[in-house]
């Protein structure tokens, strides 16, 4: 195997380690402060917000579009580039196993949500990599434009659903699984990124790659 | 005939029949509500209901009992109560419910096992309501009794021990009849949970007389014997802790035992040979009942339960040796072939970490419980519980919520439409908890006994203890002296109290915990610094998972046993 075709290499490793940074600090914050029944009378904020699964979803997001930057900049492409990027995606969810294991004792009683977390924010990831794939592609926009019309897109898709439709943002289909959403709109939570996903990736496996030196 | 005809004929037979047909069930289906306690009910406390059935539907299968409380500007809740009918299609059920305001009628539906309605009452509360607890009446007295006495008939005496809370004293009388063994051991369970029972028994004890009602009475081997003035007393042997209150003709008239936490009064002449005066001097020696409140304890117990969480440190360790092996790998093995299995390795060694670290211990609950109860056992017992419950959710949680009896809930002052709302069903509460708030339920409720035990001599204790656990905390109690025991073991047992009496009444388990605390508590409601007393205690947790919702429960439990002397 060349160095080209590693899961994980030195020039790659950036997006995993702020995933694993941040999501570990979320963790931290997601532990409730209070010791004793007396403290969640006397400060509600003491009773732990789930921090980590927003963070999950949205370090998840940003993991998909480094990861797709990196395959358009080792030139990845066709099926190999996409079962590439889902097994650099489902490593990204690896890393976040110790902290997932650890999370269900926040939330206990769980376990089917954490799994539609997990798979929802896969999902989320690859179609975030095959966008990324393919804006930045060297020959369809220049690297500035590239770089900004990838995060713009990435801002407006985790928060512009917010304001009226926040099923449809990463983030609010979270707070929805979370607060055990009914299966329609469970289901309805996973067709942006099942149809991003499904639009995506025939563009970007098709798309032309060019390898930097 | 056209076709609008037809159809207009149609219609007409089609209303007429429903019509005929519900009121044939709703005919068919009779029942009867009394409510209250000698028809009277005071807002705060359990009232009897009692429903009388005839020729039930074959479909009815419960009675739901509704109460619509409050109003726009306090607040507006309903709280239900379902219970189940009986098998036959006649009969009677007793429940005791708590009223909380008299404003709007009761309503009492009967339902088929879909929920349908075969049945409704109305039941008005308004003119019922009295504000405070009253002396009720049983059988004839030769003068009405003095002050607000409420009579009740011998039929209508609550056959379960919470329906007397609105009861200042009961007072029974000349009866045709004696009262059966449930009303007996309803007065007795009442009596020791803090009850005053006032008995005439003079020459007609016999029509009285039931093996509970030797039990309750201040004298042993009753006989009757004749006064100095020529009237029938009942005499006997005073038992231990009995004392005569007045005499008559030298031959003791009034007596008064100590049973459990309540008082018995024996008047050793008929209810008809009393005049006005007889009767107010006795009204004067009767105690009010005292209702055991556990609601101020269970609250400050749920205060101080710990909550149930990972440490915040481990949770921080966890990510500084995920954010340091990740680059630590990758640095040395980045590009090879066996760097993200060896990746995946190491984040899965985390995540074992991780797993034999989170467990059942350190894994948060919804809903933290605590019970504060109260056991109160002589012949018979009962249990006096209050339950204080805290949501630690952050969304909505609805749960069942376990409880011995219908259960009570003290209101607030003012509180959100709906907020309240509660149903019980089979022995459980369904209420839907708001993030982070507290609710309070109590009950009152029959219980095993599971403790007997005698004092045989100056310092042997026979002790019976027929639960299967071990009570780690006891003491016994001899009139406000306190001597140490040890763990109690299950069977059969004796103890020789040590020479390590304490004057002043110590605590119980840790000092300043919960069982010291109940035991404080209870020492001054239940008067025990008289009589013998045997008090143990402990402190368990239960943890369960209900629909989802998890629920991490402590159950502080005070037993408090009569001890019987030699």
């Amino acid at each position: 195997m060349t160095r080209s075709s590693a899961l994980i290499d030195r020039d790659s490793w950036r997006p995993y380690f702020s995933l694993v940074l941040f999501c570990g600090i979320a963790l931290v914050l997601s532990v409730p402060g209070a010791r004793v029944v007396r403290d969640l009378g006397s400060a509600p904020f003491l009773l732990g917000f789930p921090t980590f699964f927003y963070a999950q979803a949205l370090f998840m997001g940003s993991l998909g579009l480094g990861l797709g930057a990196a395959s358009a900049e080792r030139g990845e492409r066709g099926g190999r580039m996409v079962v590439a990027l889902g097994l650099r995606v489902l490593i990204g969810q690896l890393l976040c196993l110790p902290y997932l294991v650890f999370a269900r004792s926040l939330l206990p009683g769980r376990g089917g949500t954490f799994a539609l977390i997990a798979l929802f924010t896969t999902l989320v990831a690859l179609a975030l990599a095959m966008l990324g794939r393919l804006l930045e592609q060297p020959r369809r926009l220049g690297p500035s434009l590239g770089f900004l019309a990838k995060y713009v897109l990435f801002v407006a898709y985790y928060a512009a659903p917010l304001v009226g439709f926040p099923l449809f943002s990463p983030l609010g289909a979270v707070r929805l699984l979370l607060e055990g959403a009914a299966p329609p709109e469970a289901l309805l939570a996973f067709v942006v990124p099942v149809a991003l996903l499904a639009a995506l990736s025939p563009f970007a496996a098709g798309a032309r790659g060019e390898r930097r030196v | 005939m056209g076709r609008r005809g037809l159809s207009s004929i149609a219609i007409f037979l089609t209303f007429t029949g429903f019509v005929v047909g519900s009121w044939t069930v709703f005919a068919a289906s009779t029942f009867d509500v009394t409510v209250g306690l000698a028809g009277r009910v005071v807002p705060g406390r359990l009232a009897p209901i009692r429903l009388t059935f005839a020729d039930l539907p074959s479909g009815a299968t419960r009675l739901c009992i509704t109460q619509h409380i409050g109003n726009a500007w306090r607040g507006e809740t309903t709280l239900s109560y379902e219970i189940p009918v009986p098998d036959t299609d006649c009969g009677d059920v007793e429940v005791a419910i708590p009223i909380y305001d008299a404003a709007r009628p009761l309503r009492v539906l009967l339902l088929s096992a879909d929920g349908r309605r075969l049945a409704e009452r109305d039941v008005e509360l308004r003119s019922r309501t009295v504000d405070d607890a009253f002396q009720v009446a049983v059988g004839a007295f030769s003068v009405p009794l003095p002050g607000q006495a409420a009579s009740v008939s011998l039929a209508d005496l609550p056959k379960t021990w919470s329906a007397y809370a609105a009861a200042e004293s009961v007072w029974i009388g000349r009866v045709r009849s004696g009262l059966d063994a449930e009303q007996w051991d309803a007065l007795a369970r009442w009596v020791l949970s803090g009850g005053s029972l006032v008995v005439f028994a003079g020459a007609d004890l016999f029509v009285l007389d039931a093996p509970r009602l030797r039990d309750l009475l201040p004298i042993l081997n009753p006989s009757l014997a004749e006064r100095g003035d020529n009237a029938p007393a009942l005499t006997g042997d005073l038992r231990s802790g009995a004392i005569t209150l007045a005499r008559r003709e030298g031959v003791p008239w009034l007596i008064q035992r100590r049973y459990g936490g309540g008082n018995v009064l024996l008047v050793t002449t008929d209810a008809l040979a009393l005049d006005a005066a007889e009767l107010s001097e006795i009204r004067s020696h009767t105690p009010s009942s005292r209702g055991l409140c556990l609601v101020g304890a269970a609250s400050e117990f749920l205060d101080l339960q710990p909550i149930d969480r990972p440490s915040r440190w481990v949770a921080a360790v966890l990510t500084s040796l995920a954010a340091v092996t990740l680059p630590a790998v990758v640095g040395r093995l980045g590009g090879r072939r066996w760097a993200a299995p060896v990746l995946c390795a190491a984040f899965a060694v985390l995540a074992l970490f991780s797993w034999i670290y989170t467990d059942s211990a350190r894994v948060g609950s919804d809903l933290y419980r605590t019970n504060a109860t109260v056991l109160i056992e002589g012949s018979l017992g009962v249990s006096v519980s209050s339950s204080a419950l805290c949501s630690a959710s952050r969304q909505p949680v609805t749960a069942g919520v376990g409880v011995d009896a219908v259960p009570y809930e003290p209101l607030p002052p003012s509180f959100e439409p709906g907020s309240r709302d509660a149903t019980y069903r089979d022995g459980a509460v369904r209420i839907t908890f708001a993030p982070g708030e507290r609710r309070v339920l109590v009950t009152q409720s029959d219980a095993p006994v599971e403790f007997r035990a005698r004092l045989t001599g100056d310092e042997e204790l026979r002790l019976s203890n027929r639960g299967s656990r071990v009570i780690e905390d006891a003491l016994l109690l001899v009139d406000g002296e306190v001597f140490p025991l040890p763990p109690l073991e299950p069977g059969e047992g004796t103890v020789y109290l040590s020479d390590s009496a304490s004057d002043t009444m110590g605590p119980l388990g840790p000092e300043g915990g919960p069982l010291g605390r109940l035991f404080a508590l209870v020492k001054d409601s239940l008067t025990l610094e008289r009589g013998t007393w045997l008090v143990a205690g402990e402190i368990t947790e239960r943890m369960r998972t209900d629909g989802g919702t998890s629920a991490h429960a402590r159950d502080v439990t005070l037993y408090v046993v009569e001890v019987g002397r030699d």
